[in-house]
């Protein structure tokens, strides 16, 4: 497997973050939905100018919208579905439940997409490797002590998962639990 | 446990599994219509579903679109970013595999939240990193190291 790949991998789940530190920031201003919107619109102007580029001085192709099967079409569909899933579970779980959770979904999915579909050998030692990965994780959030310090992993949780952090601004620092349950809120608040 | 914990514990592996589904149905299109295509594509089928989601969703008042921008253009770059990360991670599953590109990115993920947290960038406290944190960013990379090799 190539360094190279494997850096470019790297660096791509990287921006994930960025991304979505831009957006949760962008969503303290106009809201959750309004940045979601943004990003799209955003993401589908600087899409039409890669088409654009990569097409230049070639005969334009004809896209065959057919070539593709249907399904293939719902991945867009799947993160804005994320979002509001996420809006509605994070509140009523811990920040390791939820993070193990997520990510033992992602690598047995992952794993079962390589062995049925790709054809790739998943061995041993890659699933090996995935347990130590995620053990990691439970020993990275595990000397939780504080409330604050509570506070501060699903405020970092909330940027990895651009979902929406909410805080009464009136009675801050509260405990995690009811800054995420308070309804009728201030977004954003929690941080400086 | 009772019931609806393990709803609860249900919904969060579905969305880990949607995570992969999403990023493997992308790759099968951009296989399908052309790499480039590709991304144009999934961002126009995500713009119409964030329109209606803003439409139906978004009652609360906000402050206007303008005069943000004008504050703080940057924040309407994350877009712009996704367009390229989009087209790399069909790039990625296509070259490595599923699994190899999902462990990757999701250790890509951990180690910007790492940086991030220890250095307070974007405005965020900083995050004292103990002895224990320290460890798990060496388990990982020896995680990731295993899996590659």
């Amino acid at each position: 497997m190539s360094i190279f790949m494997i850096a470019i991998s790297i660096l791509t789940g990287a921006s994930f973050i960025i991304i979505r530190t831009l957006n949760m920031k962008l969503s303290f201003e106009i809201g959750i939905y309004g940045s979601n919107l943004i990003n799209h619109i955003a993401g589908a102007l600087a899409s039409s100018i890669i088409v654009f580029l990569a097409m230049q001085g070639m005969v334009i192709e004809k896209v065959n919208l057919l070539n593709a099967p249907f399904y293939a079409y719902l991945g867009g569909f799947m993160g804005a579905l994320f979002i509001v899933l996420s809006n509605f579970t994070f509140s009523k779980t811990s920040v390791i439940a939820s993070t193990i959770l997520i990510l033992s979904g992602q690598f047995l999915s992952s794993i079962l997409v390589d062995i049925l579909i790709l054809q790739k050998d998943i061995g041993l030692k890659n699933i090996v490797g995935a347990i130590i990965i995620v053990l990691s994780v439970i020993l990275y959030n595990s000397d939780t002590e504080s409330e604050k310090d509570d506070l501060a992993i699903k405020a970092q949780l909330c940027h990895r998962y651009r979902t929406r952090f909410l805080h009464n601004g009136e009675s801050f620092p509260l405990t995690a639990r009811s800054c995420w349950n308070c309804q009728s809120s201030v977004m954003g608040k929690c941080f400086k | 446990m009772n019931k609806k914990s393990l709803n609860i514990f249900t919904v969060l592996i579905l969305m880990g599994i949607m995570t992969t589904l999403m990023n493997f149905l992308n790759s099968v299109l951009a296989s399908g219509v052309g790499l480039y295509y590709s991304g144009l594509i999934v961002h126009i089928v995500g713009l119409i579903l964030s329109f209606i989601l803003f439409i139906v969703l978004e009652n609360k008042e906000h402050k206007p679109w303008a005069s943000t921008f004008k504050k703080n253009p940057l924040l309407f770059s994350g877009g712009v970013i996704g367009a390229a990360s989009v087209l790399l991670v069909s790039y990625c599953i296509s070259n490595i595999g599923m699994f190899a590109a999902t462990v990757t990115m999701i250790a890509g993920q951990f180690f910007i939240s790492f940086l991030i947290d220890s250095k307070g960038w974007f405005g965020f406290d900083k995050v004292k990193i103990t002895l224990s944190k320290k460890i798990a960013v060496v388990s990982i990379c020896f995680g990731i190291i295993l899996i590659i090799m």
